[in-house]
């Protein structure tokens, strides 16, 4: 029975190896710039398409977050709040991105 | 990198392993961190004190699967993982789960970088003894290390790794070590 099993995992060269790009964990972290307006933590501006849907549940969200004294939530806060909230769960991030292109009615089904 | 933690069956030691795996890691000094893709959230309430062991930006994440074999989580993470581990009591009730395991693992990937990982064993017992013929039942070739049965690994896993003694320590490292090396 080896006596150091801890010193050895040490000297192992794992680091080196970059997480696979394509597995199911989270988005490759983007720096982005830092500033005041973030703390000095790292943000990353993104544009994205929002339809009246998505904007009545940011809404439902603010709304939901106002109930409890949490005033003036940005509609970055709220999507923020939405992503840390979101279930991970394959299943059902399949169903609800096949609901929402049912919805949209503008991509072509995979 | 990535490893999978996976079984069919709930209460096999996913959890407790990814978990116990990702503390010896970060005491030998790697970053790694456990990937709960549990939707029972059961590693994220455990680990709500240790935080750090859940950084999805961590480069060595150790994905914590649903006891669902149909589950689409559980076959992407088989899939996308750089190692799969399957991880089995030693209990005849285990046994046909952790063969469903195996084969779904075999369906989706090559088994060079899979290994079987025994939990809750109980040393000088019968079952302890038949590792081997259980293992060769699964059909998945097992780590030469396995995790006993210990009331200090549950401690551990809510208390942090200061709560095992040295000789739990060092068991951990060596499952933890035997699981890095099948990836070399």
């Amino acid at each position: 029975m080896k006596a150091n099993a801890l010193t050895e995992l040490r000297s192992q060269k794992l680091a080196g190896k970059p997480p696979t790009a394509e597995a199911p964990r989270a988005l490759s972290v983007v720096p982005g710039k830092s500033d005041s307006k973030s703390g000095g933590t790292r943000r990353t501006t993104a544009t994205m398409s929002l339809y009246p849907a998505d904007l009545d549940r940011l809404k439902e969200i603010r709304r939901k977050l106002e109930d409890h004294g949490i005033k003036r939530v940005s509609d970055s806060e709220a999507v923020r709040v939405a992503l840390r909230h979101v279930e991970l769960s394959a299943d059902e991030l399949v169903a609800a991105y096949r609901a929402m292109q049912a919805d949209d009615q503008r991509r072509k089904q995979e | 990198m990535i490893i999978s933690f996976v079984n069919g069956k709930g209460g096999a030691g996913k959890t407790t392993t990814a978990i116990l795996v990702a503390m010896a890691l970060r005491e030998a000094g790697h970053a790694a961190a456990v990937r709960d893709l549990d939707p029972q959230r059961t590693a994220t309430r455990w680990l709500s004190d240790q935080p750090e062991l859940l950084d999805t930006a961590a480069p060595i994440q150790l994905l914590d699967t649903p006891p669902r074999l149909e589950s689409a989580t559980v076959a992407d993470a088989i899939r996308q993982a750089d190692s799969v581990i399957v991880v089995s009591r030693p209990s005849p009730c285990d046994l046909f789960t952790s063969q469903d395991t195996a084969a779904l693992v075999s369906k989706l990937r090559a088994l060079d970088k899979t290994r079987l990982l025994f939990t809750n064993v109980r040393e000088k017992t019968i079952l302890a003894r038949g590792l081997d013929q259980t293992a060769q039942e699964i059909g998945i070739k097992p780590l030469k290390v396995h995790l006993q049965l210990r009331e200090a690994y549950q401690h551990a896993v809510l208390a942090g790794w200061k709560a095992l003694t040295q000789e739990a320590r060092e068991e951990v490292g060596r499952v933890a070590l035997a699981i890095v090396t099948v990836l070399h």
